[in-house]
């Protein structure tokens, strides 16, 4: 087409009412605000959810209107479909009625041809699919499932999501699902209240110290020790209500082991099959351990049905032994050398004290054992100016809603291995035959036959089967297109011709707006 | 070492801005805006220093997460001043300018959660640098604009000087008013009818209101206005500047649409946030049609730009807290 019949056209089509109305900046600027009011509406009501969480928030009133103007789906309405077309027509209106071959408009021009490729690619990725592929391991699947809007439950009559299955040329093999996670822990301290929900949380600053809101209370974070075992030690105590104790070895059919046993009447050692215990006492002098033989009768009832009971005992003014009563009554009584174990003829088991304690007390103690996270743990201060200080070990993971504490909520400390990639290893298989291989993973999806394949979700509980979500959007390339055409508009407009159309400053007049 | 170098780069700032605005109220010598400058530098640079210390620290680009992308953007919005500054020859704009920026570092440093946590994986990707910066650097130059503008409509009348001021106060207050709702963990109820919704718009406007009255007074009472360059320049820069933003948001989100294309599966995922994005994108767009077909100018071409200031700053803070979406990274 030569110049002059193009401008001739140009000026025909400006003169008819169609072309002066669209092409008006007016018109265009109120379509731009129609289209920025319509897209707020739909980021502020929830898109394309159930029908009950709009009657719950809006009520029934709210939920009829919501769905005569389509407010559930703003972008997919009649009236915003509307509202792009006479975008489109008023971009193409201007397009042709401003079209001038200087390169100085060239920019401006770029930009809204390719607002319409933009466009015009929107409406031809609507004839795309979009589905969801659920692969187990070891296995093969060539049906999608697509989600087409809602459908009534023919039995209870509530709407719910209506899934077709939909055939893909291939199918898809799921050779291994794997999940690496990174190797730094997330650690974070959690506050519950009493109902254990979590009112306020820290990331773990060992030192730091921490506001409570409401209470008056500090919180620091003494230690974290990530594998922390619990150490139990006897210990010589002054303390009130330490105890005589012993450290027996124990050798017998039932089997092996060694221990500590508190001269105390609630401590013993029992045999699984309930045949053989064991007690330790400890007298003043040596006769108060022989009336410790008759008084026997102080153990509890039901322990006295056991027939075969050992005492050890020791004190003041005698050697150490071990007392035999058989089925209640005192049978023998074995002294200990000092040095080999106490055996008892006609029986199996022998004992051997290790360490007599006069005044003893065990004292729990955490440890750390590696530097590996496998069972963290931190070390707690708390408290207010009034209460004073406390501290307290906290072990990673573990609810503990009955703790002794005077604070009127619980600690939580939580350690996570963050997730690092799903990978999917995946088999393309078409018509029964390889024809690709891919590993798929987050940000890496796979490409075959116009179909893209994304890793989308996976097995939580047994991470046995692999989500892949699968689409298909013949609209992509135009978007694509338009994207960079835009992009060149853009810059030609605002970066490259301010210098190629350099006017003086002096020279503009600001107009009255 | 880290949080020094947070601290020395809050004190810097905030001396520079007392250095500028010492320079703009009472003592107009050369010298002393010199010295504003160097301290003004002197915070940018330790503010470098510890983004690529942190890059290096994480291993990753120093923007994964909310924290570090408001750092980013105070750094953009440092920079770009710092461009204007040496591209204008301008002194008029230092105490403004570095108060912002100080504001927004402040509220990063005291307010975000700084701890360095990984990528999970859709955030595994080089679009992470471009994406993210690009869009940010359009947040900054659209800042610069609002600068210019806010000057302009401050100079006008009593009338616009009162409204820019409360416009002003709104984004402060709001941003604000989020992040204490959401400090104290009220803010969720706020954002499940529409009722309420609005009932926190209200309450955000109500701030705004209280902020802005006595602020309207002391800058008055200060006369900020005699130091604010001609009327042509400051409707120009507010031009220029969104002239700057505006492709590199459309970039921006393109980017981001690319990305979604091979994390999420579709190039657009009726997401808020990129909603929001394109309303800003296209609230600006309306400015420049109006600017450069209808030949707008004055008042009513400088609130348009503020308008769409306000959809950056709701873009930017306000979806994060209030609307659900997949950008819900930080």
């Amino acid at each position: 087409m030569s110049k002059e019949k193009w401008l001739a056209l140009q000026k025909q089509f400006r003169e008819t009412q169609i072309a002066r109305f669209f092409r008006s900046v007016r018109v265009a600027i109120v379509i731009i605000v129609l289209v920025v009011i319509a897209s707020i509406l739909g980021t502020i009501f929830i898109q394309n959810g159930q029908p009950n969480d709009y009657i719950q928030k809006y009520g029934d009133a709210g939920f009829f209107w919501i769905q005569l103007l389509s407010l559930d789906d703003v972008y997919h309405a009649w009236w915003y479909k509307f509202l792009l077309l006479i975008l489109t027509i008023a971009t193409i209106s201007c397009l042709v009625s401003r079209v001038n071959m200087k390169l100085v408009r060239s920019g401006s021009l770029f930009v809204h041809i390719n607002i319409i490729t933009i466009l015009v690619g929107i409406v031809v990725g609507r004839f795309g699919e979009k589905g969801f592929l659920q692969v187990f391991e070891n296995e093969k699947n060539g049906k999608m499932l697509v989600e087409k809007g809602f459908i009534e439950n023919p039995k209870t009559g509530e709407l719910q999501r209506n899934i077709k299955i939909k055939e893909l040329p291939f199918e898809v093999a799921l050779n291994d699902f794997v999940i690496t996670r990174y190797e730094k822990p997330n650690q974070r301290l959690f506050i519950l209240n009493q109902e254990g929900k979590s009112v306020k949380s820290f990331p773990i600053e060992k030192g730091k110290l921490l506001k409570l809101p409401k209470q008056k209370m500090g919180l620091t974070v003494l230690d974290v020790l990530p594998d922390a075992r619990v150490r139990e030690e006897m210990v010589v105590s002054e303390e009130e209500g330490a105890l005589p104790a012993v450290k027996l070895k124990i050798d017998s059919p039932q089997g092996k082991g060694e221990g500590w046993l508190f001269a105390h009447k609630d401590d013993f050692m029992l045999s699984p099959d309930r045949q053989v215990l064991i007690y330790y006492r400890f007298y003043e002098s040596k006769k108060a351990m022989k009336k410790g033989i008759e008084k026997f009768e102080s153990l509890a009832p039901m322990l006295k049905k056991i027939p075969n009971v050992f005492q050890v005992a020791s004190g003041k003014g005698f050697e150490p032994r071990v007392l035999r009563f058989e089925n209640g009554k005192f049978k023998e009584n074995h002294t200990w050398n000092g040095t080999g174990p106490i055996r008892f003829d006609g029986l199996n088991t022998s004992f051997l004290p290790l360490q007599f304690l006069e005044k003893a007390s065990l004292q729990s103690d955490i440890v750390n054992v590696s530097d590996e996270f496998l069972n963290p743990a931190i070390r707690l201060a708390f408290g207010t100016s009034e209460s004073g200080i406390q501290s307290k070990w906290v072990f990673a993971n573990q609810r503990d809603p009955h703790s002794e504490d005077t604070v009127p909520f619980e600690f939580y400390y939580s350690v996570d291995f963050p997730i690092k990639e799903f990978i999917s290893h995946i088999k393309i298989l078409d018509g029964g035959k390889e024809v690709m291989r891919k590993s798929l993973r987050v940000n890496h999806p796979a490409k075959y036959k116009g179909y893209m394949l994304y890793q989308a979700s996976y097995d939580k509980e047994n991470e046995k089967w692999s989500g892949i979500q699968v689409t298909k959007d013949p609209g992509y390339p135009l978007v694509f297109v338009g994207f960079i055409g835009m992009m060149i508009g853009l810059i030609l407009m605002f970066y490259v011709n301010p210098f190629l159309n350099r006017k003086p400053e002096k020279l503009k007049k600001p107009s009255k707006g | 070492m880290q949080d020094k170098l947070l601290y020395s780069m809050l004190v810097l700032y905030s001396v520079s801005f007392l250095i500028y605005t010492f320079h703009a109220t009472v003592w107009r010598k050369d010298f002393v805006w010199q010295i504003g400058r160097l301290v003004f530098t002197g915070g940018f640079l330790v503010h470098l220093t510890y983004l690529v210390n942190r890059a290096v620290e994480t291993g990753r680009a120093p923007w994964g997460n909310q924290f570090e992308v408001m750092l980013l953007f105070s750094f953009v919005v440092a920079f770009s001043y710092a461009v204007f500054q040496w591209a204008y020859k301008s002194r008029s704009f230092g105490a403004f300018a570095s108060l912002i920026i100080f504001l927004i570092s402040a509220y990063s440093v005291f307010f975000l959660d700084k701890t360095i946590s990984p990528l999970v994986p859709a955030l595994q990707s080089y679009w992470l640098w471009i994406h993210v910066v690009v869009t940010v650097i359009s947040y900054g130059a659209f800042t610069v604009s609002f600068m210019a503008a806010f000057q302009y409509l401050f100079k006008q009348s009593k009338k616009h000087r009162y409204f820019v001021t409360l416009a002003s106060s709104w984004c402060v207050g709001f941003v604000s008013l989020l992040l204490i709702l959401h400090e104290k963990e009220l803010l969720k109820p706020y954002t499940e009818t529409l009722a309420s919704f609005g009932l926190l718009m209200a309450y955000s406007v109500g701030v705004a209101i209280v902020i802005s009255i006595p602020l309207y007074f002391v800058l008055s009472l200060l006369k900020i206005e005699r130091f604010f360059p001609k009327d042509e320049t400051l409707e120009n820069w507010t031009y220029r500047w969104v002239g700057l933003g505006f492709p590199l948001l459309a970039l921006g989100i393109m980017m981001g649409a690319l990305w979604a294309a091979e994390a999420w599966g579709a190039w657009w995922s009726n997401d808020s946030k990129e909603w929001w994005a394109l309303i800003t994108w296209l609230i600006y767009a309306v400015y420049l049609h109006l600017h450069l077909i209808a030949k707008w100018r004055g008042v009513k071409s400088a609130w348009v730009s503020v308008i769409g200031f306000i959809s950056m700053i709701f873009t930017f803070f306000g979806v994060n807290y209030l609307l659900a979406g997949l950008h819900s990274y930080a």
